[in-house]
């Protein structure tokens, strides 16, 4: 097992195990989904000279959804991209400190980001504009956008710091124990 | 001028400090905006969240996971086993045979897999033991993964290809195309430094024992189904049946049919296939909205402008730029790993070398090739240090001498690639253009 | 000294970058007296981001595309119908003189400012094989982009393709598509001469595009009044006149480029034109129904807006 699984068992239980694990089904349905589409697109062009009409459409809905069902779920288990060239010379404690920051300033930046595409969802809605073939209404993805980015603020400043604050404990035991393992 | 050095001084800190990259990206991309912009936080905002708005559901971005996903679906069923079987069975019996088919395993399997990392994991786990077993160094056992593993990003499909598309707005298929040649000339170049390896020494790779015709016939056998869908997915997009998108569904439903068809798929690893795809083409999607949240504050503060007229005041020749520019990535790629690498440099470089009127796919595959040199580039090697956490026996230090003859090869190709552009426009030229 | 920064998209050898925004850009200078200039900037990404960021300020001013916003842009559509002669120039000037007079109190632009409308050359068929008559259109693959082309599309029975313009080549080149809906000027401009050999020109074309260009409205609002006003007296039917003329010019370059790479342009026969007029006889209709709560007389505006194309585009 790596560190990292280990700490999600140390740090999901109960309400955010679950969490993870519907947020995890609804991206991966949308993800299968994805691919089911594009196939029977390509499908009934080619066998029955019949493209499915608002395919593209579906699909860019579906992406959306996949991103930002993934987006709270990566950000708690802090899966993002980073660069870790120094962590070798970071003590537990300092990390702590450095990914609760993180996490805050992150939390901001997607509450002050999420109440602008809340608010550009809203103008296209006002608007009335819809997608081109299904009518679907545009405005409704924009603020459901803008939606989980709170919400992403949300379980940063809550299970993201709980799950740093397991990691600092697990590395002080196995400074004391022989091994994680 | 000012503004944009301020920034990717900033920028570069941040990153240092292990902030989320495209967090980093966004949030410098963003002040740097506003303060361009009279201090305008609705525009910065705006000018953000569009972004996050567009790049969310631009339908030709879904290639990044449909190949993500396809690449997974392969690793679950057990492929790497049967690849390096089939080249083994025809190269095991030369000396140093086993890394070389390590080498084309590599390939072969980095042909479906669009990461590098993916790669070199997967196939430690399944070429690690025969060539312990034959008495081969820990050096060139695993500097052989090492660098196998890096062609995974550029023989298509690969993520980093096409994310460099997605910022230069180059087409996709050309790209892949491109990549192809040089791919294989990798290849080449890689069996070159495992053969010179062992002529300096031979205790280094042994030769294993000769397959028979029959094995050799059984073995291949095992791999027909993933060379089938190799060649549906990229020669139909090559032929022009799909566009990249749509290989990319095709792809991913081939892979999910082959991993079925050899029961090697449940409820649970479905379940952590379609996470794990999720899950990375979404820490993928933020990445790339902070580069181009990024590369709307670079645009605006004029900064390929002003070098472009460096260059052109010290009256430096085209080509010389190129080399200049290599050499910049080189030493990041010291620091940096292939990712993150491109997502800093490409939005300040690629105007540049358009305007001197360089083929942006030619220059794709250079910024490839020189990501993948970072990624065995001591201290901040990736893929070495992959190895290195799969085997936790082996020493960094140790891949990174056995990998010094591939880097070398690596040079090589570079140089070739800079000089004879040919090489990677050969094929899009002959297929779309 | 004030920069109008233009968010802009299209290679920057299009003539839209190349010779409409430049001129506006010259004009604008000279009417300030230097004291407002204008500057290009492609952001990359989606044009149809571009509204929002006028809006908010990203931009002092930008072009964007009406179709980009179906829902939104219903009276816009106006122009874009079928049997509007007078070619780009002559449309352009009537949207601009039609929107003055009855389209803007619907203020479909709001939280902008206007400065100009105008519309692509005229909107022409193009295939990779050549067809006789257009009841062999049914059940091709034809990329479609927004507006009344999806219209036309429909009411011929073709299998509608989306793809952003910039990938018109390769889905054409791919056979993902058959054809496409688009101006002569992509011919040159988007290499459908490679890919899409054979046309069908109509005298008109078989419908329009319809463009917006618009300004900031802080931006306008903090300038100066003699600047504001110099601004808008070079915006405006002048700039309209001027997109509109240069697009069309632009369609005939293409036009011509075409020919010389031996593409074959066919001239809609009386017997096509007939089968056209059939598929779209209902089009005014259901545009007028589209727009009855708009407030405006768009029955009156779209008879006044054919006459003043035709007589402008025929100067
Ligand atoms: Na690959
Ligand atoms: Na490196």
């Amino acid at each position: 097992m790596t560190s990292a699984e280990h700490i999600t068992q140390h740090s999901e239980r109960g309400l955010a195990k679950w969490l993870a694990l519907t947020l995890n089904l609804i991206a991966g349905s949308a993800l299968m989904l994805m691919m089911v589409i594009t196939c029977v697109d390509v499908i009934g062009r080619y066998l029955f000279n019949k493209p499915l009409v608002g395919g593209v459409e579906l699909i860019e809905v579906l992406l959306g959804l996949m991103i930002f069902m993934a987006l709270p779920v990566i950000s708690w288990r802090n899966e993002h991209v980073v660069v870790d060239i120094l962590d070798p010379f970071v003590s537990p404690r300092l990390n702590l400190i450095r990914t609760i920051l993180f996490n805050l300033v992150t939390a901001i930046a997607l509450v002050m980001i999420g109440q602008r595409i809340w608010d550009l969802g809203a103008r296209a809605s006002s608007h009335g504009e819809v997608t081109e073939y299904l009518h679907l209404p545009v405005g409704m993805i924009v603020s459901f956008f803008g939606v989980m980015c709170w919400f992403t603020a949300l379980v940063l400043i809550t299970l993201g710091i709980y799950r740093a604050l397991v990691q600092y404990r697990l590395s002080l035991d196995s400074a004391t124990k022989p091994s994680l393992e | 001028m000012l503004v944009s050095l301020v920034g990717f001084a900033v920028l570069l800190l941040l990153i240092m400090i292990r902030m989320p990259i495209g967090i980093a990206m966004g949030l410098v991309g963003f002040f740097g905006f506003a303060w361009l912009n009279d201090w305008n936080w609705v525009a910065a905002l705006s000018m953000s969240a569009r972004r996050i708005i567009d790049t969310s559901r631009d339908y030709s971005l879904t290639v990044i996971p449909l190949f993500i996903l396809m690449g997974n679906f392969v690793t679950k069923s057990g492929l790497s086993h049967e690849l390096y079987r089939a080249s083994y069975a025809f190269m095991g019996h030369l000396r140093g045979g086993l890394a070389m088919a390590t080498v084309v395993a590599c390939g072969g399997f980095s042909a479906i897999c669009g990461s590098s990392l993916a790669t070199a994991a997967t196939m430690s786990k399944v070429s690690m033991p025969p060539m312990r077993k034959y008495g081969y160094s820990d050096a060139l056992a695993t500097a052989s993964i090492a660098a196998g593993g890096t062609l995974g990003i550029l023989i298509p499909p690969s993520v980093i290809l096409l994310i460099y598309g997605i910022m230069t707005e180059q087409s996709i298929r050309e790209l892949f195309a491109a990549g192809f040649l040089p791919g294989m000339l990798g290849i080449l170049l890689y069996v070159g430094a495992v053969a010179w390896t062992v002529w300096r020494n031979p205790k280094a790779g042994p030769p294993g024992e000769r397959s028979t015709g029959k094995e050799r016939i059984e073995a291949m056998k095992g791999v027909w189904g993933t060379l089938l869908l190799f060649v549906l997915v990229i020669g139909g997009m090559y032929v022009g049946a799909f566009t990249a998108t749509e290989a990319a569904g095709i792809g991913a439903a081939g892979a999910f049919l082959i991993a079925l068809s050899r029961k090697s798929i449940t409820w649970r690893t479905l379940y952590e296939v379609l996470t794990e795809t999720a899950h990375t083409s979404a820490s993928l999607f933020f990445v790339v909205i902070g580069a181009l949240i990024f590369s709307n504050f670079i645009t605006r503060a004029e900064f390929p402008d002003y070098l472009l007229q460096f260059v052109q005041s010290y009256n430096l020749s085209p080509m010389m730029v190129i080399f200049m520019i290599l050499g910049i990535y080189i030493l990041l790629g010291c620091i940096l790993e292939s990712l993150s690498m491109m997502l800093l440099t490409v939005p300040i470089f690629y105007p540049l070398v358009q305007s001197l009127g360089f083929d942006l796919v030619w220059f794709g595959i250079l910024v490839v090739v020189v990501t993948e040199i970072s990624l065995l580039t001591p201290p901040v090697g990736l893929n070495v240090f992959v190895l290195s956490g799969v085997l936790k026996d082996v020493k960094t230090s140790t891949i990174f001498k056995g990998v010094t003859p591939f880097w070398i090869a690596d040079l090589i190709r570079l140089s070739l690639l800079a000089w004879i552009p040919a090489i990677s426009l050969f094929l899009p030229e002959i297929l779309y253009r | 000294e004030t920069t109008i920064r233009v968010g802009s998209w299209l290679p920057p050898a299009h003539t839209m970058n190349a010779d409409v925004l430049p001129t506006w850009g010259k004009w604008i200078e000279e009417a300030t007296e230097g004291r407002v200039k204008l500057k290009i900037e492609y952001p990359g990404g989606d044009p149809k981001a571009l509204l929002d960021q006028v809006q908010d300020g990203a931009y002092e001013a930008a072009w964007t595309f009406h179709g980009y916003y179906p829902g939104r842009f219903k009276l816009t559509k106006m122009v874009e119908l079928p049997g509007i002669e007078g070619g780009a120039k002559g449309a352009s000037i009537a949207h601009w003189r039609i929107h003055e007079k009855y389209l803007a109190k619907a203020n479909e632009h709001e939280g902008v400012v206007l400065a100009g409308l105008f519309t692509h050359g005229p909107g022409q068929i193009h295939l990779a094989k050549p067809i006789e008559k257009l009841a062999d259109m049914k059940g091709k693959k034809i990329r479609i982009g927004g507006g009344v082309q999806a219209d036309i599309g429909k009411a011929m029975g073709v299998e509608g393709v989306a793809a952003p313009g910039s990938k018109v080549y390769e889905i054409l080149a791919q056979g993902v598509a058959d054809g496409a809906f688009m101006p002569m000027g992509e011919k040159k401009t988007l290499r459908l001469k490679e890919v899409a050999p054979f046309s069908i020109k109509f005298p008109n074309g078989m419908y329009l595009g319809s463009f917006m260009i618009i300004l900031n409205q802080e931006f306008m609002d903090k300038l100066e009044a003699k600047d504001r006003e110099a601004i808008m007296k070079v915006s405006g039917e002048k700039l309209s006149a001027l997109a509109g003329e240069k697009w069309g010019s632009e369609a005939e370059a293409g036009e011509k480029d075409a020919l010389a790479a031996g593409n074959t342009i066919k001239e809609a026969t009386p017997e096509i034109l007939a089968e056209f007029a059939d598929m779209t006889k209902d089009f005014d209709k259901n545009f007028l129904d589209s727009v009855k709560d708009s407030g405006v007389d768009a029955e009156a505006a779209l008879k006044e807006m054919r006459e003043i194309s035709k007589a402008e585009g025929s100067k």
